[in-house]
């Protein structure tokens, strides 16, 4: 079987910060063994089919997102510190003094300048700069800065994949590479257990989430399903969240419910994980979701969609923080959703 | 640069310089150089290298070994790691940082920023609110991994930037024990006296047992001293900058130093050739100010490497200032060894 922790590491070290391939060439490579045909779109997006050998068998589509938060260089100051704008909703608190990656001609590692509490006054002292005012610095005056990075750079957090303990990993850019990862572990254990399944399985690994649900919308437009389910990551407890408003980390795959999702699909899928043994839990949310799931589920006529998340704390943090074994349930749920789920429908 | 290297990847913060204190130890056995290395009780490393001419002052030079850093103070029912802080550290540079622990990892963090509203998305989290996850499950899973007393460190690597540029977690003040090491690694020109200190970060307590001891006439302080010429700073308030050179003092929060031995080293910078700099606000302090008040009073000066984002996960220094400051202190030797009108 896929070894959890080495392919979260590879996953979420690889760069897809938007605009960005290496992530998706990463994951394309994994995702080969398990398709029968893979494609690249016009916008990036990673397309793989697994083809069941049924004819006009319906088709699912198992969809993640493939880029992550970074930022984007919008100028050099006479200094030769960059300065960037978001390219996706990072978290600005946990900004100074992490460390980055500068994808200019080639890439940099870079500091994002903190500032020194001698610089501090009092009434300030808590709210921290713009990120485009707080500058990074990669080492170069202004005139090797300019002739080695260029406005629309992109830049990304440090690699730097962490497991605390046999379980639980840390590092850039889980979200979404734990739904990768889950939807890689559904596939290993279709091949594995050469399990004959209804559908055909369209495999989507979508760019520009972080950037509005751009990649998913045209991709799934393209494949045209009958049947999605998205994977993402959701938010995990911390002592600090509403308890009510968050999953718990390792209690399992989250299952969302809202307005937007397809709650037969829901159904089936709790139906599925109560069978199984599988630890889930349910995400209810009153409204959209903010996931990939909307712009699948709007695409064409209309695509009966679910949603499936990893509980996460830390998001949008260098260290974003899962545990392996809710990327696992997640992928069996998938599996035996794949192999049972068209009867519950 | 191994030697900075390998200094920069040992934890230890105030009070647990053990790690540090014995690569410093192993570090002047090895050196060719007639050295006589002892331990105090407080655990400061002092070592008398003998020169090749002897000294008319009692020459020191003092670095210290420890670090700011973390010390773990319980753990809460959910399994959160409560710490406070050992040294001064701002809290903005600590939220979403991993930190090293007993070997194992934590994240400090909180929620999601999507579950933040407004302008306290760009909040700063302040320490109360600031816990370290160890991914236990309760209490007593968080307790088997850190015991209230146990230390953590930010989980950051020595690395090279652009530019001979190096960052690491400790350069505050590893890099001074890697300049004293160096200037300790051939026989000196005359007798000195080195100071690898330890507290420094914590009311500057290992340099006062240290001075004590050794009794100096003159010491030398090498530090890390904040630079902020950084995006946005205004050249007035950047104090020093990477790249200038090493950084002289005329005054901090802690020292008024020694006129004569200021001006000194400036005119001895120019003869080697070397740029050198001073600090253009009065800010920090080091153990300079436990120095000068030691028994009947000593002449001090410091010698600092500036230091980009002092006491973050990401210290930057330049190899430049590094190369400059040891030759420097190496020309000082000769220069206060022999030193009159020390009344």
């Amino acid at each position: 079987m896929m070894d959890m922790i080495s392919s979260l590491e590879r996953l979420s070290n690889a760069v897809g910060v938007g605009g960005l391939t290496q992530a998706a060439d990463e994951a394309q490579s994994m995702l080969g063994e398990f398709c029968d045909e893979i494609e690249r779109d016009a916008l990036g997006n990673v397309i793989g089919y697994r083809r069941c050998g049924g004819e006009n068998a319906r088709l699912l589509l198992l969809e993640a997102h493939i880029d992550e938060v970074g930022l984007i260089v919008t100028d050099i100051d006479d200094m030769g510190f960059i300065h960037a704008a978001p390219c996706g909703g990072v978290d600005v608190r946990a900004l100074p003094a992490a460390e980055v990656m500068i994808f200019g001609d080639k890439p940099y590692p870079g500091v994002i300048c903190s500032i020194p509490p001698h610089l501090k006054k009092k009434d300030d002292k808590d709210i921290l700069p713009d990120i485009v005012d707080m500058g990074i610095d990669v080492g170069m005056n202004a005139e090797e800065a300019k002739s080695h990075i260029r406005q629309g750079s992109r830049i990304s957090f440090k690699p730097n994949f962490t497991a605390l303990d046999d379980y639980h990993v840390s590092g850039k850019a889980m979200d979404d590479r734990a739904g990768v990862a889950a939807i890689l572990y559904c596939l290993d254990i279709l091949k594995e257990q050469q399990t004959e399944t209804d559908y055909d399985i369209a495999v989507i690994f979508a760019v520009q989430e972080e950037l509005g649900c751009r990649g998913a919308a045209v991709s799934a437009y393209r494949v045209s399903p009958d049947y999605a389910i998205a994977v993402d990551v959701s938010f995990a407890l911390t002592p600090d969240a509403d308890s009510a408003k968050c999953g718990r980390l390792g209690e399992g795959a989250m299952i969302g419910r809202s307005p937007t999702l397809d709650n037969c699909m829901a159904n089936q899928l709790v139906k599925l994980a109560e069978e199984n043994d599988i630890p889930y839990q349910n995400e209810v949310m009153g409204g959209a979701t903010g996931t990939d799931a909307e712009s699948i589920s709007d695409a064409h006529a209309g695509i009966p969609t679910a949603l499936l998340s990893v509980p996460l704390r830390y998001m949008h943090t260098p260290s974003e923080l899962i545990d392996i074994r809710d990327v696992q349930n997640v992928g069996r749920l998938m599996a035996l959703f794949a192999e049972k789920g068209g009867s519950g429908l | 640069m191994t030697r900075l290297k390998k200094l920069c990847s040992l934890e230890g913060v105030s009070g647990r310089e053990d790690a540090v204190r014995e690569y410093i130890l192993q570090a002047l056995e090895a050196s060719p150089a007639e050295i006589q290395a002892s331990t105090d009780a407080l655990g400061n490393v002092i070592a008398q290298v003998r020169g090749k001419k002897r000294a008319v002052n009692k020459l020191a030079f003092v670095a210290h070994m420890d670090e700011v850093g973390f010390i773990i103070t319980g753990a809460t029912d959910d399994g959160y790691l409560r710490f406070a802080t050992v040294g001064g550290i701002e809290s903005s540079v600590i939220f979403g940082r991993r930190v090293r622990i007993n070997g194992k990892y934590g994240v400090v963090g909180g929620k999601a920023v999507h579950q933040i509203k407004g302008d306290d998305k760009k909040k700063e989290v302040p320490f109360d609110k600031l816990l370290i996850d160890v991914a236990a499950e309760n209490k007593q899973e968080a307790l088997n991994i850190a015991k209230p007393g146990d230390v953590a460190v930010f989980d950051s690597d020595y690395a090279e930037l652009y530019g001979d540029r190096l960052k690491a977690r400790a350069i505050d003040d590893r890099a001074g024990c890697a300049l004293l090491l160096e200037m300790a690694a051939q026989t000196p020109e005359y007798d000195i006296t080195l100071a690898f200190t330890v507290q420094e970060e914590v009311e500057l307590r290992g340099a006062k047992t240290a001075a004590f001891q050794i009794n100096p006439d003159i010491a030398v302080i090498v530090d890390s001293t904040t630079a902020a010429d950084t995006a946005g700073v205004e050249s007035d308030k950047q104090v020093c900058r990477v790249g200038g050179g090493p950084v002289i003092s005329f005054m901090d929060k802690r020292t008024l130093y020694d006129i004569k031995l200021y001006d000194t080293i400036f005119e001895t910078a120019k003869k080697i050739g070397i740029k050198a700099q001073t600090k253009s606000m009065v800010a920090g302090g080091n153990d300079a100010g436990a120095i000068q008040l030691s028994r009947k009073g000593v002449r001090v000066a410091a010698v600092s490497l500036p230091c980009r984002y002092l006491h973050s996960p990401s210290c930057v220094i330049l190899q430049a200032d590094f190369d400059a400051a040891l030759k420097l202190l190496n020309a000082l030797t000769c220069e206060f060894a022999v030193m009159d009108e020390l009344a």
